[in-house]
């Protein structure tokens, strides 16, 4: 609270007394006429009682300043029933710093004798003296009796019952002082000889008694004369304690955030929670009490953002952690707290990226007990700040998954998210994972984790697509790409008879060594000879038995290219049944093109077989190289199948021996 | 039936409820006879004792009541129990003064289906004007009485008549059943008889005006009747042979509102032939 | 973990005080007052106005400078009751300990040697309202008296406030302008008592009252102490009379003339008749509006409107 400590603070006065009636005598502002029967009734006072003075409080809207005047009886003046006040005028300004204790000090009664000197005096501002009053000790019962009544939301006039109403002037002064500047301007009080029922335009009187009532019974009278410590809530004691002590802990949080006028709960409820946080209670206790008396997000906003605000800037109040704060915010729902005002997004972010992911984890996987928006918040921003491991985690999320498919792809293209998934899962995931990536850059994860991966997501992609991946990363592979392409292959020959469709040489030799004859057929012979080039220098399965239907295919047409697939094929596959063996199911399709169905040289069947081709036309020397060349040592016994005098013969012979040089010449270097 | 006895302080409720008791005791009269006792009357008879000596029946304690509870039979031959509590004028003062019902003189009045309205002549504060002072006071006026004297305005400082009709006023307010009937007894009648009213409606209507308009303008709510009784039978200080020779139950001696000579039991009688038998 | 979500109202779990404390919400302990009394309050309009739908009524307004005896008059007329001076019958009152208490000084209870009127405070409840009511040949009338200090009046003859401001005015049934015997009894004073009496007649009108549904009267009061001052300024006033008169008939062409003198106390006046029987028959000649109709039997506060704050509609 801003006190007039050190500002010089000048306030307007008014003196009302008896001249042909209760008039204003002198003011130290101007007063329209007008605006005079608006000041009058609060200026004025019937003494029932014994007291020295009344005093009254309130504000008058008509001159836009707040009266504080204390009003004297005034036996000596001729009229019975006349009185004096004096009033002062308070702008809102001078309300948001003055001392009301300090106040009571320029009261002046005047005195019939000196009326004249006294006018003079009432037409000049007062100076408001710039200390700050102590509180002289006032009785507590009375104190408690006036928070109670003040801070209590019932709508009826209410009273406090005192005999000494000198003292409770000064405590309804504390009182007021307790108020922050816009609640001041608008407390009405007034001590009285006689409690009244009914309406008034005051929030708290006090009278020494009450003697019967008026035409309306309404009222709320507490007599604080008898008012016990034991009956008083302990609200009550803490904003009694704290308008005597203005400068204490609680004074200072009270008047931040009571913005309110009386007659709400907002003070009370404030008191309460002070004690929830001094005791302390955890943030979720404090969150659904502040949630309850404050139940919309508009209330008591600075409060919240205090209580529940980003901890960094929001840690005088008390020491909450960040995580607990938006934990209690997000379980009290936002009908009560504004989660954008609180900035929760950015927090939950923050924590996820702090030592706190695990907690958030947590709230996320607990999110069901939650209201649908906290949860749908804690949702969005696991979804953005989850990991790959996280999600693969949490696969049985198929809400989780499928907004990550939508929002988060990149987690799809983690190869950690494909090691941390438990594999029965996977096939469904790599439908989503399908819709979230699309082909390329999945095959491109599935790449980075295994072949495995691939093959069980051979029902979700294009058959092409598969196949090309496949024969990427396993080309020799060919247990996995029967298991991926197992009933699949009618739809890849599908593929492959699309125009334009193009299929690498790894592919079309994989489908060679695993589809056979059948598949070959298809497609024109030529174009099969770039994947017997690839099988021609290699020895593994997929080259032998792809090699063995591709020249089983060549040995069955007399075409140009069929040739070439010959050149390329007949080496791997005589090496093959010279020194291992091609696959059953190739050889079954190659054997029946072979002569000499009753003998077991198979080498030599083959030998055989290709002799018999080349006599049909011309080969060159480089054509005869390139054939015998990986065909193997045996391959030299094929010259015994040619008679001496045959052209052949020595073609064949050039073309060992070149193959010899070619084979020693990195020996002889 | 309940029938409240009201009256401030000293009005003569309980020389009358004496004084009732004993001429229904020793079948004192031709109206209302003596059934049965509903309770103990022993403070009755200690009334009657003291009539006997003529000695002023005077309450000890302020805040005790002496429950009158009788069965009584009319001459038309129904029968009533009455209950009348005896209670001090003090409860009443102290309502009207305070403006805060006395708990147990309201609980009765909300149970009441008939009123004794007591009014002594002697205790009556009439509300004289500050004219009346000025005669009083010796020589002329002062300019001004100057105003450290005057005393401030309280509750007991309504005159009788503006007290009583208060009284009704807030009965009405705090909740008794009306219509409800009202005896009003001038006590010590004997007092009055002879002077300048002839009657105890005259007197009423002269000394207690308020009241009786109030009851003639709301006989809807207040049928009401008035009676002048004498119980003492006269000033106990005269000494007077013919009176002492008689019972106490034998001075007595009532009149009705025109002054015409009727039994002390009158006022009951009155409320009762409002009340069905019981 | 969750102990409610957001479509729950929250509990109560941070409310729970330890067995000995006193709950934050329990309410004030209440006054043990018991059944009350009437105060000394007046009423206020709102209440007024129940009153006045039981039985037929006249709102009254006694406008007049201070210390014209316009407190005298309304207490004078319930004490004329008391004293068998009246003509009606007192039927009852619900500010009885309020007239009681304004009577006071001129009570001999006071222990003053001079009857007085304490000066009617403004009261900030707008509890200024007395009543009184009154039966006539067994017919009620309830009178309700404004108790308003002569500084308001002041205000409007002085331009300060608009008689429109003052719902008892334009509500009034009853007005009538009072002008002070005893200031026409001195050459010092008449003059301004009678100018005051003329502004507080014009700015009335200029403000629109009295309406066509009220009844006007231009009141002597204090007839003894003009009486007692002699012809002359009996004189005087009688031509200041007919000259007020006619201004007020300029408004109401029914405006009567009264002279009264509440309590006589001017030594050496001749009043034989005191007026005030008089005045009360005016206040009971039956205006020309409407009743108000029945008062609404439910307590809730919107449906009690102050009917007294605006004008009956005129028959």
């Amino acid at each position: 609270m801003r006190q007039n400590d050190g500002v010089r603070v000048k306030v307007d006065q008014l003196l009302f007394g008896y001249r042909d009636g209760h008039e204003l005598l002198a003011s130290s502002m101007e007063i329209e006429p007008r605006v005079r029967p608006a000041l009058l009734p609060h200026a004025d006072a019937r003494f029932e009682d014994d007291a020295p003075h009344y005093l009254v409080g309130t504000p008058i809207p008509e001159v836009q300043r707040y009266l504080l005047a204390r009003i004297w009886p005034a036996p000596e003046l001729p009229r019975p029933g006349a009185v004096w006040s004096h009033g002062l005028l308070l702008d809102r300004a001078s309300l948001g710093f003055v001392d009301p204790l300090a106040l009571e000090q320029l009261f002046r009664r005047p005195s019939t004798e000196s009326i004249g000197e006294s006018m003079a005096a009432y037409s000049r501002p007062l100076e408001v003296p710039d200390s700050r009053v102590a509180v002289p000790g006032l009785p507590e019962p009375l104190m408690w009796g006036l928070c109670w009544t003040a801070y209590s939301s019932t709508k009826l006039p209410t009273f406090v019952l005192w005999g000494n109403l000198p003292e409770a002037e000064t405590a309804l002064l504390t009182l007021w002082r307790q108020q922050p500047a816009a609640a001041r301007a608008r407390l009405a009080f007034r001590t009285r000889g006689r409690a009244r029922t009914g309406a008034s335009p005051y929030d708290v009187q006090v009278a020494p008694a009450l003697r019967g009532r008026s035409g309306s019974s309404d009222m709320r009278i507490l007599d604080a004369r008898r008012l016990a410590r034991s009956e008083v809530p302990e609200w009550v004691h803490l904003l009694a304690r704290g308008a005597e002590e203005p400068s204490s802990d609680f004074s200072h949080y009270f008047r931040r955030f009571n913005t309110a006028a009386l007659r709400s709960d907002t003070p009370s409820v404030l008191a309460q929670l002070w004690l929830l946080l001094e005791e302390p209670r955890s943030p979720g206790e404090v969150a659904s009490f502040v949630g309850a008396r404050f139940p919309k997000p508009a209330m008591m906003r600075p409060l919240k953002v205090a209580l529940f605000g980003d901890y960094e800037r929001e840690s005088d109040l008390w020491r909450a952690r960040d995580l607990d704060r938006i934990i209690a915010v997000l379980r009290s729902g936002p009908l009560a707290f504004d989660f954008q005002q609180l900035e929760l997004p950015r927090r939950i972010d923050r924590l996820w990226e702090g030592e706190a992911r695990h907690e958030m984890l947590e709230v996320f996987d607990d999110r069901q007990a939650l209201g649908t928006s906290a949860a749908a918040l804690v949702f969005d921003r696991a979804l953005a700040s989850m990991g790959p491991v996280d999600l693969a985690q949490r696969t049985a999320d198929w809400a989780l998954l499928s907004a990550a498919a939508e929002r988060r792809p990149d987690l799809f293209a983690h190869a950690a998210f494909w090691r941390a998934l438990d594999p029965p899962e996977s096939s469904r995931i790599v439908g989503l994972a399908v819709a979230a990536l699309g082909e390329d850059q999945l095959v491109e994860a599935l790449l980075a984790v295994g072949v495995d991966w691939l093959v069980l997501a051979a029902g979700l992609l294009r058959p092409t697509m598969l196949a090309e991946a496949i024969a990427r990363v396993a080309p020799t592979d060919l247990d996995s790409w029967e298991r991926a392409f197992s009933g699949l292959d009618a739809d890849l020959v599908a593929e492959l008879g699309r125009p334009g469709q193009q299929l690498s040489p790894a592919v079309m030799l994989l489908l060679a060594a695993s589809s056979g004859m059948e598949v070959v057929r298809v497609l024109p012979i030529a174009s099969w000879l770039p994947s017997a080039r690839l099988a021609r220098n290699r020895s593994d399965l997929v080259a032998r038995a792809g090699a063995t239907t591709l020249l089983a295919r060549a040995l069955g047409s007399k075409s140009k290219p069929a040739k070439q697939v010959m050149i390329e094929c007949f080496g791997v596959v005589h090496k093959a049944l010279d020194e291992v063996d091609v696959p059953k199911r190739a050889w079954k399709e190659l054997e029946p093109l072979l002569p000499d169905h009753n003998s077991r040289d198979r080498p030599g069947r083959l030998r055989k077989a290709l002799v018999a081709r080349m006599g049909e036309e011309a080969w060159t020397l480089d054509e005869l190289t390139r054939t015998l060349e990986p065909a193997g040592p045996q391959a030299a016994r094929i010259v015994k199948l040619v008679g001496k005098k045959n052209p052949l013969r020595r073609g064949l012979e050039n073309a060992l021996e070149k193959v010899a040089d070619e084979l020693v010449a990195p020996l002889r270097r | 039936m309940r029938v409240v006895m009201l009256g401030f302080r000293e009005t003569g409720k309980s020389t009358y409820a004496v004084g009732l008791y004993g001429g229904l005791a020793n079948a004192g009269f031709a109206t209302l006879k003596l059934v049965g006792l509903l309770d103990a009357v022993g403070f009755l008879n200690e009334g009657l004792g003291r009539l006997a000596a003529r000695q002023p029946i005077l309450r000890t304690v302020d805040e005790q009541v002496e429950p009158i509870a009788l069965t009584l039979r009319t001459d038309g031959g129904s029968e009533h129990e009455l209950h009348i509590p005896d209670r001090s004028g003090e409860a009443l003062r102290g309502t009207s003064y305070s403006r805060q019902w006395h708990r147990g003189l309201l609980d009765e009045l909300l149970e009441a289906r008939g009123l004794l309205l007591f009014v002594h002549p002697l205790q009556l504060r009439p509300g004289e004007p500050v004219e009346t002072a000025q005669k009083i006071v010796q020589g002329p006026p002062p300019a001004d009485d100057g105003d450290d004297v005057p005393r401030r305005w309280t509750p007991d400082l309504m005159p009788s008549d503006v007290q009583m009709v208060d009284i009704l006023q807030e009965m009405v307010e705090a909740g008794v059943s009306t219509p409800i009937r009202v005896a009003v007894v001038v006590s010590a009648w004997d007092i009055v008889d002879g002077e300048e009213w002839d009657s105890p409606s005259s007197w009423l209507k002269e000394r207690v005006a308020l009241l009786a308009q109030f009851l003639e303008a709301n006989a809807d709510r207040f049928p009401s009747a008035a009676f002048g009784v004498s119980v003492q039978g006269s000033d106990f200080t005269a000494d007077d042979a013919t009176f002492r020779e008689k019972d106490p139950w034998e001075r007595t001696w009532a009149v009705d509102a025109a002054g015409d000579a009727v039994e002390l039991a009158a006022p009951v009688s009155f409320l009762l032939s409002g009340s069905a038998p019981e | 973990m969750a102990e409610f979500g957001e479509d729950q109202r929250p509990d109560q779990a941070a409310d729970g005080a330890g067995d000995d404390q006193v709950p934050a919400d329990a309410p004030f302990p209440q006054y043990e007052s018991g059944a009350l009394l009437r105060g000394p309050e007046g009423l206020t309009a709102p209440e007024a106005s129940q009153i006045l739908g039981t039985a037929p009524g006249r709102v009254v307004v006694w406008a007049g400078e201070r210390r014209s005896g316009k407190t005298t008059l309304t207490v004078e007329l319930y004490e004329r009751h008391r004293t068998g001076r009246a003509t009606t019958t007192f039927a009852g009152s619900q500010t009885l300990p309020a007239l009681e208490a304004r009577i006071h000084p001129a009570r001999a209870a006071s222990l003053r040697l001079q009857p007085h009127s304490e000066r009617t405070e403004l009261d900030p409840d707008g509890r200024n309202l007395l009543h009184l009511a009154v039966s006539q040949e067994g017919s009620r009338c309830h009178l309700l008296f404004a108790d308003v200090p002569g500084e308001v009046f002041r205000q409007v003859r002085d331009s300060e406030t608009e008689p429109s401001e003052l719902p008892l005015l334009t509500r009034a049934d009853k007005l009538a302008v009072l002008v002070d015997g005893e200031l026409l009894a001195s050459t010092d004073t008449r003059s301004a008592a009678v100018s005051f009496a003329r502004q507080l007649v014009a700015r009335l009108a200029d403000g629109g009252v009295p309406r066509r549904s009220t009844q006007t009267a231009l009141v002597l009061t204090k007839a003894d102490k003009l009486t007692a001052a002699g012809g002359e300024a009996l004189a005087y006033w009688e031509r200041k009379e007919a000259d007020l008169h006619d201004a007020l008939r300029a408004q109401d062409p029914a405006a009567c003339v009264f002279r009264t003198a509440a309590r006589v106390l001017a030594e050496g006046a001749d009043i034989r008749d005191d007026g005030m029987e008089t005045l009360m028959n005016w206040l009971l000649d039956e205006p020309t509006v409407t009743p108000d109709p029945p008062a609404p039997t439910s307590s809730q506060p919107a449906d009690r409107l102050a009917r007294l704050q605006r004008p009956k509609a005129v028959t």
